[in-house]
């Protein structure tokens, strides 16, 4: 064997080789996209304009706390609608210089103006744009933990889309797709809040809210006074009828989901599913304040997101709380489940919506895979037995080098962590059908070459060499259109693109350079050979 | 030793303008198919939820669309699929005007549930798509398709020369909209897959023409630039590569076939498109891009000599500019 053919066989080997070992074992190796393993691709829009709103409730909230914690009366905080100012009302102006330390060191970023008492602080255009741009980003983290926690192997969450507000989130093997986009879609935003008691009522412990928004108002005499806003509580009678219940609350709240420490399911005393939870120390003491005020009054509970809230229970307060306290409602134990994570992982900063959604069960999966590997098998069957009978031998020859060109495809697809989707698995026997083309496109110039009286040597030679230019000319606009379609799709078709890119690159290899080594091989140092199977 | 065509000596360019002929009848018709039966568009581009669902026993459609309508979704479409002891159905509801929520799939999935009547049913999958992401999609498969073509376009004119490219592409426009054409009259659902099958058959449209092109221009060199009749030039390039044409694309077609009859439900839009648009795509390249070369350089010579006999003197101009543009 002469020095180069060793040299040849040596290289092959080694990709098949390196090729082999990429793909082994297949089911570790070869990822499976989600039409063929089943699972939940997600595509949710993270509603950035509405982080800002959050940002003001949270603003509303701080200075509250600092100025109760200071023993600094007031009279409301407020977020005039449509506005990006909080108006702080009715402080005292001797203590305007307490009221400014407690503005700069909790909301450095504003800009404060004062006038008899009130105070405006306004939330500039920029740091607005800048809490919408990070609001994606936390999102995403948030996202990250809670998909963690639902026990998914191997999700990916990533951002998505031109204007980056989206998110793709695909969970693999999911059994429950329902529950994961609750806890997805959940901003779970908690906060803790005095109830605002109407003027004359006493019996703090035992006064119900009305069912209406305006019997509520009306029991303030029709307007709500600054500070106080209401919250419905919806509850599902036995008998499958809803009732409603319109608490008035106090605006600033005692704390919120981000002063939680952890949280967990947990059971009452009366066997009822709660969530537990601790807070953080600085936290705990405002509890503490908090709960000493409210003590045998109601305090609710209220989650939701920046566009809609909800009162999950308004118990009443039996004893001052510290760090530690518990979240019951009608839970079941799932529910308490999920709200515990939810509340772990901490508050989504913004509304988020699925805009996309789909799902496939394993059963559909496996018969997608069966139904393609059969589709794939008997594609490959009848070219081979075309080529054997077609070109003989040199059809042996073309399908040796098509076998490589499946394995390598393979290979590369494992190598770069690509995904083989139901689409994919047409597109690799659709590559099977392309890169046999490059066989054909060499064999008829042998042919050709053959008929022109060459020796058969140079017939291959000849028939190799002119092949090849128009190989390429052929793959060049292939691969061109594919990358559009890479660049264009996304998940199944993205796999197809990726499979049919991989397929025309190897397949310059497989029939240009293998099927010519195998001719080299077998006709060996012979100096005339007569005839060639073709 | 096999072969179809020994030595094949076809006269291709003498009926050009016969095949040409056809062709635009085919691409007329096709438009007319588009245009008044409309695309059936698929979920991704239209939005809406779909689930498929699998029953037990036999399911009843005409109960489950009463229960469907009872609970709102009147517009539902409810099919059976798969083989008939499979059991399993698909049903597509739209988007509702000013509708946001994306509980659509689990409200039809609930619903159905309670239309079983204990029956237990399983999910194969579900899938709501809200309007913005349809649009999106479409916009994006458009741009996707445009830039394909003027790659291929780019890269056929740096290789050959201009008017070659815009003779594959034409042809391939060809191929792609008689393709669409029988798609639509064949009632399938344009989906992304289908749009992924579409922009694989350009690509291997022009990959088809560019080896008669190739050949071409080696005939071309071979004669020493002598080009003599154009016609006969490419006849004898068409017939050379002849077997390679009908060969490649039979075993392509092969395994698109396999694929559309094999490869179960969810692939065969996507594989009809390629098992029509392979066979379109073959006749094209023999009767459709070779041929625009002929009729081109025809109507440029006639230009040129129209332009020469009409305007003798006064306008030399213009005539410089016809010529180059001829020449080009």
């Amino acid at each position: 064997m002469p020095k180069n053919t060793v040299w040849k066989l040596v290289l092959i080997l080694a990709v098949l080789g390196g090729s082999a070992l990429l793909i082994y074992p297949p089911q570790e190796k070869i990822n499976l996209g989600l039409d063929l393993q089943g699972g939940s691709h997600l595509l949710l829009q993270v509603e950035t304009s509405a982080a800002v709103k959050g940002e003001i409730d949270l603003a509303i909230n701080r200075i509250g706390q600092a100025l109760k914690e200071k023993g600094i009366p007031y009279t409301s905080i407020t977020n005039p609608e449509g506005s990006q100012d909080v108006v702080v009302a009715g402080v005292d102006p001797g203590r305007a210089g307490d009221v400014r330390e407690i503005l700069s060191s909790n909301v450095p970023d504003w800009q404060s103006t004062t006038l008899e008492g009130g105070w405006t602080i306004h939330l500039p255009d920029t740091v607005a744009r800048q809490i919408q741009a990070t609001s994606v980003d936390t999102t995403l983290t948030v996202l990250r933990q809670r998909v963690d926690e639902l026990g998914v192997k191997e999700p990916i969450i990533q951002k998505q889309g031109s204007a980056g507000d989206r998110i793709v989130v695909e969970l693999p093997g999911l059994s429950d797709p329902e529950r994961a986009k609750n806890i997805l879609q959940d901003q779970a935003k908690l906060e803790w809040k005095g109830v605002a008691y109407p003027p004359g009522v006493t019996d703090y412990d035992r006064w119900y809210p009305p069912a209406t928004k305006e019997a509520t108002v009306a029991l303030f005499g029709g307007t709500l006074p600054p500070g106080v806003e209401l919250v419905p509580q919806m509850e599902l009678q036995s008998n499958g009828t809803r009732t409603e219940a319109w608490w008035p609350l106090q605006t600033v709240a005692a704390i919120v989901g981000n002063d939680l420490r952890s949280a967990r399911r947990s059971v009452d005393e009366m066997q009822r599913s709660v969530v537990a939870f601790t807070l953080s120390p600085e936290a705990g003491r405002r509890f503490q304040a908090a709960t000493r005020e409210n003590l045998h009054r109601r305090m609710a509970i209220v989650l939701g997101s920046s566009t809609k809230k909800e009162v999950v229970s308004a118990p009443v307060i039996q004893d001052v709380i510290g760090d530690r306290g518990q979240i019951s409602g009608r839970f079941d134990l799932k529910a308490a489940e999920d709200l515990a994570l939810k509340l772990r992982s901490g508050a989504i900063p913004t509304a988020v919506s699925i805009i996309e959604e789909q799902t496939v069960g394993p059963s559909l999966g496996r018969d997608s895979i069966r139904s393609g590997v059969i589709a794939s098998l008997l594609g490959f069957a009848a070219i081979t037995v075309f080529m054997l009978v077609w070109y003989r031998l040199s059809g042996l020859n073309a399908v040796v080098a098509l076998l490589m060109n499946v394995v390598l495809v393979l290979a590369a697809m494992a190598y770069l962590g690509a995904t083989l989707t139901l689409p994919g698995i047409a597109g690799l026997i659709l590559t099977v059908g392309m890169a046999v083309d490059s066989n054909v496109l060499i064999f008829e110039r042998i042919r050709e070459e053959l008929r022109m009286g060459k020796t058969v040597r140079s017939a291959i030679e000849q028939g190799f060499s002119r092949a090849f230019g128009t190989i390429i000319d052929t793959h060049v606009t292939t691969i061109v259109s594919a990358l559009f379609l890479l660049g264009y799709g996304t998940g199944p078709v993205k796999g197809f693109a990726v499979t049919l890119i991989a397929g025309l690159l190897c397949s310059v290899f497989t029939a240009v350079f293998v099927s010519r080594f195998i001719y080299d091989l077998v006709l060996g140092e012979r100096r005339n050979v007569e005839s060639l199977s073709i | 030793m096999f072969q179809i065509f020994k030595d094949s000596k076809f006269d291709f360019m003498r009926l050009r303008r016969f095949w040409v002929g056809i062709s635009f009848a085919m691409l007329v018709i096709s438009v007319i198919a588009i245009v008044t039966k409309g695309i059936h568009w698929g979920i991704e581009f239209e939005g809406g939820a779909q689930v498929q669902v699998k029953y037990a026993s036999k399911p009843d459609v005409g109960t489950i669309r009463q229960e469907l309508s009872r609970a709102g979704y009147s517009e539902a479409v409810v099919t059976t699929i798969g083989k008939p002891g499979d059991n399993e159905i698909y049903v597509r509801v739209p988007l509702r005007a000013g509708a946001k929520d994306n509980d659509v799939a689990a409200q039809v999935v609930r619903t159905l549930q309670a239309a079983a009547g204990g029956q237990p049913l399983t999910v194969s999958s579900q899938s709501y798509i809200g309007p913005t992401v349809g649009r999106e999609l479409i916009q994006k498969a458009v741009w996707a398709v445009i830039g394909a073509i003027g790659g291929m376009l780019v890269y056929i004119w740096f290789r050959f020369e201009f008017q070659w490219g815009l003779a594959a592409i034409i042809a391939m426009i060809h191929d792609a909209v008689i393709t669409l054409g029988l798609f639509v009259l064949f009632g399938y659902e344009l989906s992304l897959p289908v749009i992924a099958a579409f922009l694989t058959l350009i690509g291997y449209s022009v990959n088809d023409t560019v080896v008669i092109f190739d050949r071409i221009r080696e005939n071309r060199q071979a004669r020493g630039g002598v080009v003599g009749s154009l016609p006969q030039l490419i006849n004898d390039s068409v017939n050379q590569t002849l077997s390679r044409t009908i060969l490649t694309s039979f075993l392509t077609w092969l395994s698109c076939v396999s694929i559309f009859l094999f490869g179960g439900p969810a692939l065969r839009d996507f594989s009809f498109v390629l098992v029509v648009g392979i066979v379109i795509g073959t006749y094209s390249t023999i009767y459709i891009a070779s041929p625009i070369l002929v009729v081109w350089q025809d109507w440029v010579a006639q230009r040129k000599q129209a332009t020469a006999a009409a305007v003798p003197a006064s306008a030399p101009k213009a005539t410089a500019k016809k010529v180059r543009a001829g020449k080009a």
